[in-house]
């Protein structure tokens, strides 16, 4: 008999999948990075869409700007519209700014593409003939007509024009568009026609400023509830998986309430049960070997919010320290004991610069909570990786030190 | 035939540390990880991810692996049938994105529809949509892609778009390190499209995955040989590619020697291994390389503090006492100059052995 044999028949093997027959895996229903498409599996924003509703419904603003972080769940909402929660007040039509910003070489491109995103709704493929046939009207021109015929069509509901990733069409604006390239903009806001938009600033330094921001409303993307966040940890798995008590709550501090973390956490919990627990449990130590995953593998929207804190110079440093002071997930710490991990771990950061970058931190970015002058992290899980990644101060200027000299074609 | 020569016609399974696994049956472990992968790709919507490990760790042997037909079917039942993989190298000359985009839609076209020319992505997700497949693209070694200047960003938008808009549409890339350390340009650093991957880490394989590796591929004479099996990993540790190596030319010296040559592998098997050692340790930064010879040189092993990543990398061990395989380790000493002292268990051990003997 092989060594490993010996070692199978003993069960110091593991087996293969087609040898595990008693347990059955649980087919997973959390998506990690993608919008969330399915209306089963969008849970909360009751409130962000009432509003929305409201604001069409009462002819409110024209253009509503979705303003949040990165996988704050800005464009999972532009596909929930899409897919008809807004359907009672109008027809949605979604257009992806990446995909059609590489398309759009002059002024009249954009019209273009705008009406091609149209076009993809099947409600209004009957014009698409009208407005692709070969003569002479500009697109500018087509897509006012475009939008007219769909207004007709849908009557007294309103045309919504969903725009994915705004902040693209941005670069052309500074090199080949002009401002004629917004005509079509002008026109159609006279129209009961909205703009839902995404975008990770305002309009204030946008080229669209002049057109949009008169009319615009600027509508903040923040986390889920407490509530929304334990249906979204618990509904869409069901049965199949029991969690031990405060297990949710727990994986709600660990994403701070934020959509994406609580699918990334609940996605590789299942995974794990799949492959290691292989029950339909789950307690809260098994919690412990789900976090020890996730920064080992971390997913890439943790290290690009890592990579993008390179301003202010200690920003990094700060958090690094915050993260070596944080002894339990609920605990917030004194800038008094973080100056104590500062001088232990060599972050090199001294007392009013502390203050400050803190108090910048609160500020600028949705990465800490503060209480009475006592810090800790809104996305727990977060501290858990930069703990993992950073345990003193020359990690944090050692580990990250790739250059960003290249030039690459823009 | 001789004896060896004899079962290795019979037995299909043998040690290539010169190419990665190409059929299932020659692939070995990773179960855990496996299992996170066909997670992400079983999913209503299809879920990219990145695998990172070091060079001839088995990143290639593991895309390779997921995507048999057979390997799907054991994770994702009869769904199976839905997915279509499409492998892409960019070693191959993915010089700039015109290539890329060649190469792309000839695959694509050999695979998908050989009736119609599919030249644009959306009547590629069409075509994936009417006849109910999914496609699951494998970019190996795309590294060389994101430092390649050649390629614009709007190319990686495109593509993230693409992913992420259409449900049956992922991807799976390769990297030795993590997307976001590469050397990459600014106005990339800040785009979105890192965000659509989880990164997969590929460590070393357990002892017990080891041992399956390496006994599998042993003609029936040496598979009886435990202590030299386990002498093996000790001396080489768990990485798939020293283990290939140091099995090819134990198997070779068995059939030329018979008995005498489990030693004299040992030196060859270093010999060999020596260009890979060399390749890890000019990956370390400064601070691992120091922290790595106070490991070395000092009896008080535990008073150091080790990176992570090297404990998890497999290269020093779990307890953080010492390198995680012997001969990796007399590499270090012999790379940064630091003799081994010869401590009173070592020497202990040494008498153990000679008087057993």
């Amino acid at each position: 008999m092989s060594f490993f044999n010996w070692l199978k028949k003993y069960g110091f093997a593991q087996r293969s999948p087609t040898e595990q027959k008693i347990f059955q895996p649980i087919k997973n229903p959390y998506i990690v990075g993608n919008p969330i498409k399915s209306k089963e599996m969008f849970f909360g924003r009751v409130d962000d869409f009432k509003n929305l509703q409201d604001w069409m419904i009462y002819e409110g603003p024209k253009v509503i700007l979705l303003i949040g972080g990165r996988r704050s769940g800005k464009t999972s909402i532009l596909w929930q519209i899409l897919e008809g929660r807004l359907s009672e007040v109008g027809e949605a039509v979604l257009s992806d700014f990446h995909k059609i910003v590489p398309r759009i070489t002059k002024d009249e491109d954009f019209p273009l593409e705008i009406g091609k995103a149209i076009l993809e709704n099947k409600k209004f493929k009957p014009f698409a003939e009208d407005f692709l046939k070969d003569d002479e009207r500009s697109w500018t021109v087509r897509l006012e007509k475009l939008v007219q015929n769909c207004l007709t069509l849908i009557q007294p509901r309103k045309l919504i024009i969903l725009c994915d990733e705004f902040e693209a069409i941005e670069t052309l604006f500074k090199s080949i568009l002009s401002p004629n390239a917004l005509l079509w903009v002008q026109q159609v806001l006279n129209q009961p026609v909205y703009f839902v938009v995404t975008d990770s600033h305002d309009f204030r330094n946008s080229a669209v400023r002049a057109v949009c921001e008169p009319v615009a409303q600027i509508h903040p993307i923040y986390e889920l509830s407490l509530a929304d966040s334990l249906a979204l940890i618990q509904e869409p798995i069901g049965e199949n998986l029991i969690y031990q008590n405060k297990v949710p709550e727990m994986i709600y501090r660990l994403s701070g309430g934020q959509p994406f973390y609580i699918q990334s956490i609940c996605h590789t919990l299942v995974n794990h049960v799949n492959a290691k627990l292989k029950r339909h449990y789950i307690m809260a130590k098994d919690l412990d070997e789900v976090i020890d995953f996730i920064v080992r593998n971390p997913a890439g929207h943790i290290q690009e919010t890592w990579k993008n804190l390179s301003y202010p110079k200690s920003a990094q440093a700060t958090l690094a320290a915050l993260a070596n002071t944080i002894r339990y997930s609920k605990e917030y710490v004194s800038i008094s004991s973080i100056l104590k991990t500062i001088g232990k771990k060599r972050f090199h950061i001294d007392k009013p610069v502390l203050y400050e970058t803190l108090a910048w931190l609160i500020q600028n970015t949705r990465l800490l909570e503060r209480q009475s002058e006592r810090y800790r992290f809104r996305i727990d899980l977060i501290r858990h990786w930069i703990y993992y990644e950073f345990q003193s101060g020359e990690d944090v200027v050692n580990k990250w030190d790739q250059s960003k000299t290249k030039k690459v074609k823009s | 035939m001789t004896q060896i020569n004899e079962i290795q016609a019979n037995n299909k399974l043998y040690f290539h540390p010169e190419r990665p696994c190409i059929k299932a049956a020659e692939f070995v472990g990773r179960e855990n990880l496996l299992q996170h992968a066909f997670g992400r790709l079983g999913t209503e919507d299809v879920q990219s991810f990145a695998i990172i490990g070091f060079h001839r760790e088995g990143k290639t042997s593991l895309v390779n692996y997921i995507q048999q037909p057979n390997v799907v079917k054991s994770y994702l039942g009869e769904s199976a049938n839905e997915y279509l993989f499409l492998y892409l190298d960019a070693q191959q000359h993915l010089n700039d994105e015109a290539v890329f985009f060649e190469a792309f839609y000839n695959k694509i076209n050999q695979y998908l529809s050989p009736l119609k020319k599919l030249v644009d992505l959306n009547e590629i997700s069409d075509w994936l949509g009417k006849n109910q497949r999914r496609l699951i693209l494998i970019f190996d070694n795309f590294n060389l892609i994101i430092t390649n200047p050649n390629y614009s960003v709007s190319f990686y938008e495109r593509l993230r778009s693409w992913f992420s808009t259409h449900h049956q549409v992922g991807c799976i890339v390769t990297s030795p390190v993590q997307l976001l350390r590469l050397a990459i340009p600014v106005e990339l650093a800040g785009s979105p499209f890192f965000n659509i991957f989880d990164a997969y880490g590929l460590f070393p394989l357990s002892v017990v995955e080891a041992t399956r590796l390496v006994s599998e591929r042993l003609p029936t004479a040496l598979q009886q040989r435990t202590q030299d099996i386990i002498e093996l990993i000790e001396q080489f540790g768990c990485n798939p590619y020293c283990l290939q190596q140091a099995g090819a030319i134990w198997v070779s010296r068995f059939k030329e020697h018979g008995e005498l040559s489990f030693k004299q592998t040992i030196d060859e098997v270093y010999q060999a291994c020596q260009p890979y050692y060399e390749e890890i340790y000019f990956s370390l930064k400064n601070k691992q390389l120091e922290s790595i010879a106070a490991l070395l040189n000092s009896n008080n092993k535990t008073q150091f503090k080790i990176d992570n990543k090297l404990i998890h990398r497999g290269w020093v061990s779990e307890d953080r006492s010492r390198i995680a395989a012997a001969q990796m380790e007399s590499f270090f000493r012999e790379r940064m100059g630091i003799p081994k002292k010869h401590s009173f268990l070592q020497l202990k051990r040494l008498m153990n052995l000679m008087f057993k003997k």
